[in-house]
């Protein structure tokens, strides 16, 4: 088969070229912007299909249109508009802004927020045109005044920006975001020396905009100022300067209570494990929806973290809602495993392997429950299974091999220790298990190894340097022995029967002044026949 | 979930014929009950360039290429040193599930490729869409970095839902990220995966999407092997090769990990490329919309969160992008952005209009200004395809009819894959194409991956490039470097830099044509 790839033209235009108008929105202007307008001059509002709604955001819309279609009055599109663009409902809410703002040309709110709605949807041109036709009525606008700054800055007008903005710095010279504007601007033209007095002077009048440094910084390396450029780069943050837009923030308010922000806002304090904010948020949702299982599930999950009593019977409402969810019974099930339960647990975890054979973790963590009430056969099936499932499970692997060392079945145990500690040589777990099964095994040579290379990546394990003293003992190494037991109480002086076979390992090989120096660290309690022991020395 | 993030694709010269083929990944069919379609196997297609440009053909079946995974991304590089480019396919898989992880396709050189998957022990169960080929040491071979997304099957699906109520896909903090993986070439074709060894997982996993391979220099002024991650709202991390052999996320110090507010953003393609003409490698981040293409200027000692001063917040706000590339599509010598967009998350606007797929979005072109570091975004002027709404994915970049400029191919998802041809040709003088190449014996070479070309011009700064395939999103670009100087010369010196070896200049390359540099055959500096 041949195929000749469709040709499509890149071409740059060295002038960017005007972007066309909306086609579906004709542009408005001074010129033409009725004083009395009639209805044949209102954009149609487009119908919605609001059974995709949830049914509070559906009745919302429909009250808005109902107060519409009974007076089509500026207020009436401009509400449906705010109510439209809170929702990210542009196709909707640009004609009711455009038919607020031709009923009301001397309203500065609806073409206002027009100007924010198409800078949101990305297109400078058409916010640039929504905020002039602000100051066309209202020319002293602030607010306006700053945005229109702003899509000249975006659309790289920067003459035009300069001037809306020294205008607004006629009035207010402590404007911080002005002054940062029309600093940037002389950057852009190389002027760096006056961006750097703007940027100070923005800095003055907002001295928690700590990003100002970050520009700064590089205004004075470019003016060849390394000590300024140092002092700015030392004090760089994130802060930013605060641009307040009132009419903007009316319109997201418009979706504080709602369900869908109630629900995000407590999914983003859960994953940035803020648990309280977490929790009152879900609370606040399931008083509006009782029946949210996904909320109940998520507000178990965050009770279960902050330790709460109350988070099973959380897991447990969850569950009586969505009886067949694998990720949910896995969840609870975990958790009560983990809590210490594995008898309530199994039920659930074997539900939720039930319904999803293929998930690994929950075979896995099946099995621990298994293990932890002694169904060792059933336990090692679970694991098995796991292993079948995800071969690079290691943690199920490393379990396996536990209940296997339990079915004495040490020989298997080992191999698939060994094969663990080779993929994985810094998990020390498994090391000191391989170490057990060796010495049970009564290879102590290689449980010695393991041990040793325990201790070589965690020094300070004291418990670890003991037993490898009694291995080395067993094994006949005196003096490596008596080396591991002098390094456990180098780590722990209060590891007492590490402690008492020093004692004796010394007695035995006559250092009796240091045995009775040994004895004087342990507690009369602790010593038991160590003192007839170091009594009897002779050295 | 997985539907939503491919596929990718792959430029490179597969038969060794001086011009671009294309690789293109593909999905399929995940419901239970669907009948498996024989045509949804990943494509490659041969270009047969002739006077009036490429043509390409469809030669999956003669390759032997039989890749019938749930694709997400590819990555090229020669892993056998036999000087044919192999491939590496990123895919989504879960235990049990009857699709095959990630592959290793062995180009034979003789137009067909074998399934190394399994020889080379660099197979993986899971969900990766990214993957780098770097060599971490200096034995010229090139080792293997795979990225990993979630851990999400069927078994542990989550039903999500719009702002407006109704279903939509989930947002990638439900389910749990998976460990990134590092494997070691041994030599032979085979691997060894050392990603414990090399301390990959001694921090969370974080969802990576995106990475690329960088190199920096460290407090004693030492280069480093790096390799910076894009994770999906996550903070960003840049694994740094310490002298003990293991990866330190050093992404914190470097002003890398969180945007200039502080946020972690929905990171999902990078870009490299030396925008601000300072001598070192700046960075781009495409992002969720609501978000920013957030331009990380590089300022030696750490990087800075510029995207505002150079003019890319407004118009990356209302956009999701996924592939993005630095490169000179106007031929003044600087780099401009092409980024590719496609949303995540239902857009409202298009579902409530009655739009079946209502993710797609306007792929974007930004012009650098000659003057300074500021982006005027040109969509409007660069074509009818950047008037086209998709759901854009991946971008491989790379000069598919050889005539001096960067073209593209993009890949959306739930739609055709794209080849944009740049019209007209630059004159001769005005550019330089270069193929910076590591001899690998019997006269065969291969890409020298990593090396960092310096081209030097008259009285204007010095060009920095990267000799790279990786970065964008899911996509493998040319690994040829395409220059375009912004004046007109006969011929360029270049300094080449090659991974572990030093540098080397090769005196009066030629422009107007492509030129193959050779390690070892330059003049050492």
């Amino acid at each position: 088969m041949k195929v000749r790839v469709a040709w499509c033209l890149i071409w740059f235009a060295i002038v960017m070229a005007c972007a066309k108008a909306p086609e579906d929105v004709p542009e408005a202007t001074s010129s033409d912007t009725p004083t009395s307008t009639t209805a044949s001059e209102l954009l149609p509002i487009p119908d919605i299909d609001t059974t995709q709604l949830a049914p509070d955001l559906a009745a919302r819309l429909e009250e808005r249109r109902r107060a519409l279609d009974a007076a089509s009055t500026a207020e009436a599109h401009g509400e449906l508009g705010r109510l439209a663009h809170a929702y990210d409902l542009a196709f909707l809410a640009r004609p009711a802004y455009e038919n607020a703002t031709r009923l009301a040309p001397d309203e500065p709110l609806w073409p206002h927020l027009l100007g924010h709605l198409e800078r949101q949807r990305g297109d400078l041109q058409a916010a640039a045109r929504a905020f002039e036709r602000v100051i066309e009525h209202a020319p002293d606008d602030r607010l306006a005044r700053t945005q229109l700054a702003r899509a000249y800055l975006d659309l790289g007008r920067d003459d035009d920006a300069e001037s809306v903005l020294r205008d607004i710095l006629s009035t207010d010279p402590n404007d911080a975001a002005a002054l940062a504007a029309i600093g940037r601007i002389a950057a852009r033209r190389g002027r760096w020396g006056d961006a750097a007095a703007f940027w100070e002077t923005a800095l003055e009048a907002a001295p928690g905009a700590t990003s100002l440094h970050i520009e700064l910084q590089g205004a004075y390396a470019q003016l060849g100022d390394d000590t300024k450029a140092r002092f700015h780069f030392g004090r760089a943050g994130r802060g930013q300067i605060p641009v307040a837009d009132p009419r903007l923030d009316a319109v997201r308010a418009l979706r504080d209570d709602d369900l869908g922000n109630l629900r995000a806002r407590a999914a983003a304090a859960l994953g940035a494990d803020q648990l309280d904010q977490a929790i009152d948020g879900y609370e606040a949702v399931l008083e509006r929806a009782p029946d949210d299982a996904d909320a109940w599930q998520d507000l178990a999950q965050a009770k279960a973290r902050r330790g709460d009593s109350d988070a099973f019977d959380t897991y447990a409402r969850a569950v009586e809602l969505r009886p067949d969810n694998p990720r949910l019974l896995f969840d609870y099930g975990s958790r009560l495993g983990n809590a210490g339960q594995p008898a309530a647990a199994i039920p659930l975890l074997e539900r939720a392997v039930a319904l999803a054979p293929e998930f690994p973790e929950a075979h896995h963590n099946l099995g621990s429950a298994l293990a932890r009430l002694g169904r060792l056969d059933e336990a090692e099936a679970a694991f098995t299974r796991v292993i079948d499932l995800d071969p690079r499970h290691d943690g199920a692997r490393h379990l396996r091999a536990v209940v296997l060392t339990e079915l004495d079945r040490h020989a298997e145990a080992i191999d698939m220790w060994r094969g663990v500690i080779e993929r994985n040589p810094a998990w020390l777990e498994p090391r000191l298990r391989l170490a057990d099964a060796l010495s049970e095994e009564n290879e102590l040579t290689a449980a010695i190894q393991q041990l040793r290379a325990v201790v070589e990546r965690a020094p300070n394990r004291a418990i670890t340097w003991a037993n490898l003293g009694i291995l080395l003992e067993d094994n006949g190494d005196t003096e490596q022995a008596l080396d591991a037991y002098r390094r456990a109480l180098m780590a722990d002086p209060n590891l007492h029967p590490a402690t008492r076979r020093l004692i004796a390992l010394l007695v035995g090989q006559g250092q009796c002044d240091e045995a009775a120096r040994v004895l004087e660290t342990l507690p009369r309690a602790q010593r038991g026949d160590a003192t007839s022991q170091v009594s009897g020395c002779v050295g | 979930m997985p539907e939503l993030y491919g596929a990718g694709a792959a430029l490179f010269d597969f038969d060794n014929d001086g011009d671009l083929d294309i690789y293109l990944v593909q999905g399929r069919c995940l419901t239970r009950d669907c009948v498996p379609n024989p045509e949804h196997v990943d494509r490659l297609l041969r270009n047969d360039l002739d006077g009036d440009g490429p043509v390409f053909t469809d030669v999956t079946q003669s390759s032997g290429i039989d890749a019938r995974g749930y694709g997400m991304g590819v990555m090229t590089g020669d892993i056998d040193n036999d000087g044919w480019t192999d491939l590496y396919v990123t895919n989504w898989s879960a235990p049990g599930e009857a699709l095959p992880g990630n592959q290793l396709w062995r180009n034979r050189g003789d137009g067909t490729f074998e399934n190394a998957t399994a020889t080379s022990a660099t197979g993986d169960v899971g969900w990766s869409v990214a993957a780098v080929f770097l060599d971490l040491d200096p034995d010229d071979l090139l080792d293997l970095y795979v990225g990993r997304y979630l851990n999400v099957s069927r078994g542990l699906h989550r039903r999500c839902t719009t702002d407006l109520g109704g279903p939509d896909y989930c947002n990638p903090t439900v389910f749990t990220p998976q460990t990134d993986r590092f494997f070691h070439n041994r030599g032979n074709g085979r691997f060894e995966d050392i990603t414990s060894k090399t301390g990959l997982d001694s921090a969370l996993p974080l969802a990576g999407l995106g990475a690329v391979a960088l190199e920096l220099t460290d407090d004693a002024g030492v280069s480093r092997p790096a390799l910076y991650v894009a994770n999906d709202q996550f903070i960003n991390q840049l694994w740094i090769l310490g002298e003990d052999g293991t990866w330190v996320d050093q992404a914190t110090t470097y002003g890398l990990a969180v945007n200039g507010r502080g946020a972690a953003e929905a990171s999902m393609g990078i870009a490299v490329g030396d925008a601000d003409e300072d001598g070192d490698f700046d960075l781009l981040l495409t992002h969720l919309d609501g978000e920013t293409h957030t331009f990380y200027r590089n300022d030696e000692v750490a990087y800075t969160d510029v995207t505002d001063a150079v003019g890319l917040a407004a118009s990356s706000l209302p956009m999701t992008g996924f592939g993005v590339g630095f490169h000179d599509f106007d031929g003044d010598g600087h780099l401009d952005i092409l980024a590719v967009n496609g949303d995540v998350k239902v857009i409202p606007d298009l579902l409530l209009q009655g739009d079946t797929f209502p993710f797609h979005q306007r792929d974007q072109v930004f012009r650098r200004r000659a003057e300074a570091l500021v982006y005027d975004e040109v969509s409007a002027t660069a074509g009818p395809a950047f008037a086209r709404s998709e759901v854009g994915r991946g971008a491989a970049f790379g000069d598919l009819d050889n005539d001096g400029d960067v073209d593209v191919v993009i890949t959306t998802n739930h739609g055709p894959a794209r080849a944009l041809i740049q019209l007209g040709q630059p004159e001769p003088s005005t550019w330089v194409g270069i193929r910076a190449v590591i001899p690998v014996g019997d006269g065969a070479v291969r890409d020298a991956l990593g090396t960092i070309l310096r081209v030097h011009r008259d009285g204007q700064p010095s060009l920095l490039r990267r000799v790279a395939t990786d970065g964008s999103y899911a996509s493998a670009s040319d690994p040829r470097v395409t220059v375009r100087l912004g004046q007109a010369a006969p011929a360029v010196d270049v300094e080449a830099c090659w991974p572990h070896r030093g540098c080397e200049w090769f005196r009066r390359v030629a422009t107007g044509r492509y030129t193959t540099l050779v390690r070892g055959q330059g003049e050492s500096s």
